[in-house]
């Protein structure tokens, strides 16, 4: 397992969470937050998962079902459902900072 | 001020890391809180931008430097985690001034093998060393 924080901001007030798994150098299960810095600490505004064979989002809005992105059923799966995952998180991480 | 090809480059970091050419590598820097800070700049950028930048994440970070040819990996680490005491505290005839650029600064680094102190401009005591090219997908 390995993870790291990417600040999205000079301030470092927004930033995506990484945490991810390889298996023999491929990646096989990942967790992406977007996180938001509040008087208590880092608070994950939404977050996204691989878990139950299907990578989805968690809404900030927890009366909300997740939202699943992709199904996983091969390894390639789990590699293409980063590649939006990274690519949604970036979008809310780059208008919650561009809003402040 | 937003700079769409710093957020183009930590975009590529971030998936370089987790799918790309980057998987086996350690990232050697760990905040105070267990986490693994990763801050990008870009060559051109002031060295004030960026030390203010990792004065942001608490003054350790792993950070990437995009170049026009090259990217580079230092490591912004306590003093007291140096294996030697830094060659310099920014004090010397060469040292990047404060209108000098990212790239300026990692060049000085670069030529500081026991690391470049830096803890007056992060908050703490701090230093940067281990400049390294990396290769990207």
């Amino acid at each position: 397992m390995r993870d790291w924080d990417a600040p999205y901001d000079d301030s470092n007030s927004v930033r995506l969470q990484f945490i991810v798994w390889h298996r023999r150098s491929t990646l096989i299960d990942f967790v992406v937050n977007v996180q938001v810095l509040t008087s208590e600490g880092w608070d994950t505004v939404e977050s996204f998962d691989c878990c139950h064979g299907h990578c989805h989002l968690h809404p900030q809005n927890a009366d909300l079902e997740p939202r699943t992105i992709a199904q996983l059923d091969t390894v390639d799966d789990v590699v293409k459902a980063f590649a939006q995952v990274e690519q949604e998180a970036h979008d809310r991480a780059r208008i919650i900072r561009d809003e402040g | 001020m937003v700079n769409p090809l710093l957020d183009a480059f930590r975009r590529e970091v971030n998936v370089n890391l987790a799918c790309g050419a980057l998987v086996d590598f350690d990232l050697p820097v760990t905040s105070d809180h267990g986490g693994h800070p990763v801050v990008v700049a870009l060559e051109e950028e002031r060295v004030s931008a960026l030390l203010g930048r990792i004065r942001a994440v608490g003054g350790f970070a792993n950070l990437f430097v995009r170049g026009s040819k090259q990217v580079r990996m230092v490591s912004v680490i306590g003093d007291s985690c140096a294996i030697a005491t830094p060659d310099d505290v920014m004090t010397g005839d060469d040292v990047p001034g404060p209108t000098a650029t990212v790239g300026m600064f990692i060049d000085y680094v670069e030529r500081n093998p026991n690391g470049v102190a830096i803890s007056a401009a992060v908050g703490h005591p701090s230093c940067a060393r281990d400049s390294r090219v990396v290769e990207f997908a």
